[in-house]
């Protein structure tokens, strides 16, 4: 990949890595939006979630007991957001800003004792040289469905044989659909998911020769699986 | 040194709580220190608290001190030799005022024009006015005589203000506060405008019915506040650094302090005075428990969160109180019958 793409590969690579914490933070945002809560804490929580997981994963040498510890900081300012703003029906941009300002407090206070400090524990690169968190950050695939065919019929029709995938929202329904990857999902889950796929696609009048996608997709996870 | 850190957090809060205050408060210095950082939280709290009266969340108050003083640093540099001595400071805070003026009416014009949420816009344009300042700072504006550092050249004698002996209060600047401060008091309370604020506050829709409209309202908001944030910067240029600095040095957090300045003022323009003056000592106060009580400077932001957010917990309870004897109608449902609450 480097060898062919030479310095676009490596801005790419580091363009992903400069956007994991946005993704992060920017999904956790259009979920409290998508609630009708603006949370401008998402700084505080970043930073308070930073100082935790540093912290935790200096004390027990585990990263994942640091990512952990990191959520549940996180999510501890986050119970502190809705407490004032759902609960007492606070107004939410200045309970947010109060929030960037405790975490920023929390992690400058807590943070101090560890300036310096080194992190003997890291996570290894899981794939193409990245940790696992980033991969947590790429939780599903839109597709665009092809002329004609309306992607709200794909959903239907997968749903038929058991497979739940999502379809697009407002301006984009019934133009694409979802197939999430995170969690619980795994590869048989995903090839089972792309063969289902090629038949729908063939019952709705797109043809596809069947086995492509599993085909494609075998070979991207053997390669995946090989690094 | 974390459990020292910690302990010292939980063991100790109230050894905290009065070295913040009593070094605020309790000596002349202090006290000069004080009054100097409650200027511009004055300023900018009193703009705040107009445009949250009027249900306009402007976060930018942070940028649009820094417009300001962008605006008055240009003005202090470009006049030298053209205006005389005495025309400088009126000059330096026109265009202070016009400078966060601007920097507000952007907000305002991609709020009424282009819907832009203006908690959003006003917020992105508080980071671009910080890096304009730098790209300033260090590149056209870059002083000859600064050896390097990256400072705009020193302002001359008269475009420096005064300030009051033995402390760094720029007089002229406090005094522009006090005024605006009952300005705005004296507007939202007796003014056509100040109606139409209070009336957008109260209930956006009934206003809207009652022909005001809310997108001219939301731009003279945008331009008000952000012009009283503009005339802060001005003062902190021409009052404390004379010379354009690092954006953190210009401002340290004011345009956000504001926020709570606004909030523990109850939006009202005249509490914002005393409200500035508590939030200023917090300020210097956190300087003195830094090195009274070895806490890192971010205890004082950790000690505004919960600052603001015990404020408006307090608020919720305040709502509900029980009403004694609203009206004396009311007066028959008392004693826990149907009209009591």
């Amino acid at each position: 990949m480097n060898a062919s793409f030479g310095l676009g590969a490596e801005t790419l690579s580091r363009s992903l890595a400069a956007a994991t914490p946005l993704l992060l933070g920017t999904l956790g945002e259009i979920t409290a939006e998508r609630s009708g809560v603006l949370n401008l804490g998402v700084e505080g929580m970043m930073a308070a979630g930073a100082v935790a997981g540093f912290s935790a994963a200096h004390a027990t040498g585990s990263p994942w007991i640091g990512l952990a510890a990191a959520v549940g900081a996180g999510a501890a300012l986050a119970l502190v957001h809705a407490f004032f703003s759902v609960t007492l029906k606070a107004n939410q941009i200045v309970c947010g800003i109060a929030l960037t300002m405790l975490g920023l407090g929390i992690s400058g206070v807590w943070g101090r004792a560890f300036v310096g400090a080194p992190l003997e524990c890291r996570f290894q690169a899981v794939l193409w040289s990245r940790d696992p968190v980033f991969y947590l950050a790429v939780v599903l695939t839109a597709a665009l469905t092809p002329a004609g065919i309306d992607g709200q019929k794909v959903v239907a029709e997968l749903r038929k044989k058991g497979i739940w995938i999502a379809g697009g929202q407002a301006e984009a329904k019934g133009k694409i659909f979802r197939i999430a990857h995170m969690g619980f999902i795994d590869t048989v889950d995903l090839l089972g998911t792309i063969g289902g796929l090629e038949e729908v696609l063939n019952t709705l009048g797109y043809k596809v020769q069947p086995g492509v996608g599993l085909k494609a997709a075998q070979e991207v996870l053997a390669k995946e699986a090989a690094v | 040194v974390r459990e020292g850190v910690a302990l010292i957090i939980v063991k100790d809060p109230l050894q905290a709580l009065s070295s913040i205050f009593l070094g605020s408060f309790a000596s002349a210095y202090g006290f000069g220190e004080t009054v100097t950082k409650a200027i511009p939280l004055m300023l900018a709290g009193t703009g705040l608290a107009l445009a949250f009266r009027g249900r306009l969340w402007n976060i930018g108050a942070e940028g649009q001190l820094l417009a300001g003083a962008v605006a008055a640093t240009g003005a202090a540099l470009s006049l030298k030799d053209l205006l005389p001595g005495f025309l400088m400071v009126p000059a330096l805070f026109a265009a202070g005022a016009a400078g966060g003026a601007a920097w507000g009416l952007l907000a305002g014009w991609l709020k009424s024009r282009l819907q832009v949420n203006e908690v959003i816009g006003s917020l992105m344009l508080n980071y671009i006015a910080a890096e304009a300042v730098q790209y300033l700072i260090y590149g056209p504006w870059k002083g000859a005589t600064q050896f390097g550092f990256p400072y705009t050249d020193n302002f001359c004698a008269a475009a420096t203000l005064p300030v009051i002996a033995g402390t760094r209060i720029h007089a002229p600047t406090l005094g522009i506060a006090l005024a605006a401060a009952a300005a705005a008091f004296w507007v939202l309370r007796k003014m056509r405008f100040g109606f139409e604020v209070r009336a957008l506050g109260g209930n956006p829709e009934a206003a809207r019915y009652a022909g005001i409209d809310p997108a001219r309202t939301a731009l003279i908001l945008m331009a008000l506040s952000g012009g009283l944030a503009g005339l802060a910067g001005a003062g902190e240029v021409a009052g404390i650094h004379h010379h354009l600095t690092y954006p953190w040095a210009v401002s340290s957090g004011y345009g956000y302090s504001a926020i709570i300045v606004a909030w523990v003022a109850g939006l009202n323009p005249l509490l914002v005075v005393p409200s500035a003056l508590f939030l200023g000592g917090i300020l210097v106060g956190g300087d003195a428990i830094q090195t009274s009580m070895g806490l890192p400077a971010s205890a004082i932001s950790l000690f505004n969160g919960i600052l603001l957010l015990s404020l408006m917990g307090g608020e919720f309870f305040a709502r509900r109180r029980p009403q004694r004897s609203p009206s004396p109608l009311a007066g028959e449902g008392r004693d826990g019958g149907p009209g009591h609450k």
